[in-house]
């Protein structure tokens, strides 16, 4: 039996009680486990409750998300690689995905709204290299109204670049709220429609490729 | 009369249990599918979509559809949801091959 796993729910504006319901429905919902992302400012304030989480008897982790918009924030990243949490990087420029592909980051985020390629063969050849990983949101792609078309079209061609040298694709909800998380099932099949992949990597990129990341990285 | 359809020419059939957490109604969140499944799959793409409401009571549904859509359908409905800015959650309680074991799988939620 398949092991779903959520790596990105939000968690930066839920309470603590708001948080435990959305573990709740998530369970519910046939999750094995969830992440709960933060940006760095939030990072102690998540893990925080995350540990009361798992005091508790939930299968939670802290999921950090790092926009790479400037090479200094390169500077914090050592320290953070130290930490039991899963690390994105999310690389707003193709110069920033260069440098993005050689860091130890967990994933790779391809972001939604942009006008132009982030992610070429160059940064592929690299990160199936360290054994990375690209990842998607997939409730930004449902939220990104008219910016879809575009979206899409360099989404779909990055993730046939990752294909092509074998890099696993994630996708995670990336929800802000309970009423946004989605059933295995419904992201399976978001992405295997507006990802264009197949059944098979759509149900691994929500189960086995997730689930073999946090047992290396010791997450769970 | 009913048309009679070559065995070949018609997929298998899947029946999608629904739980609609929310103020929609099952017809309301079927018309948004449509609405996005224009959208999305453009008219030719949508033409060959299957989608029907079978059953519907106290925010649960059963909705008809292909095995070959399925997927399609069940992106167009969140789609749907989410371009409408509801406050609506969509369950999936099961998928089916019978409308039969749809019932079975309401049936067992209620006791």
């Amino acid at each position: 039996m398949r092991k779903y796993v959520d790596l990105k729910v939000w968690s930066s504006t839920l309470n603590d009680d708001e948080l435990r319901s959305v573990v709740q429905i998530g369970a519910e919902m046939g999750f094995w486990a969830l992440g709960f992302a933060c940006h760095p400012e939030e990072l102690d304030r998540t893990q925080k409750i995350v540990r009361k989480l798992v005091s508790e008897g939930h299968r939670v982790f802290t999921s950090l998300e790092i926009e790479l918009k400037d090479p200094k924030i390169l500077r914090i990243l050592p320290k953070l690689s130290k930490k039991a949490i899963f690390l994105s990087i999310i690389p707003l420029s193709l110069e920033m995905a260069r440098k993005a592909v050689k860091l130890r980051a967990n994933s790779i985020i391809l972001p939604v709204n942009r006008n132009r390629l982030i992610f070429d063969s160059v940064c592929a050849k690299e990160l199936s290299r360290r054994e990375g990983t690209i990842e998607i949101h997939l409730v930004d792609l449902l939220r990104s109204g008219r910016r879809l078309l575009r979206a899409l079209k360099m989404i779909r061609l990055e993730i046939e670049i990752a294909r092509k040298y074998g890099i696993p694709i994630i996708a995670s909800s990336g929800a802000t709220r309970s009423a946004e998380l989605l059933d295995p099932i419904l992201m399976a099949s978001i992405s295997e429609t507006l990802l264009k992949i197949s059944r098979e990597a759509a149900l691994n990129s929500i189960s086995d490729y997730p689930c073999s990341l946090l047992e290396k990285g010791g997450l769970i | 009369m009913r048309a009679k359809i070559p065995i070949g020419l018609i997929p298998p059939k899947r029946y999608v249990v629904l739980e609609i957490r929310g103020e929609l109604d099952a017809h309301q969140l079927i018309s948004i599918a449509m609405r996005a499944m224009q959208e999305l799959y453009g008219v030719l793409g949508a033409s060959e979509l299957k989608i029907a409401l079978k059953y519907y009571k106290e925010g649960e549904a059963i909705i008809e559809t292909t095995n070959r859509d399925l997927p399609k359908i069940l992106t167009a409905l969140v789609f749907g949801l989410f371009k409408s800015g509801l406050d609506v959650q969509l369950r999936i309680k099961g998928v089916h091959g019978t409308i039969k074991k749809c019932f079975q799988t309401l049936k067992r939620q209620d006791h």
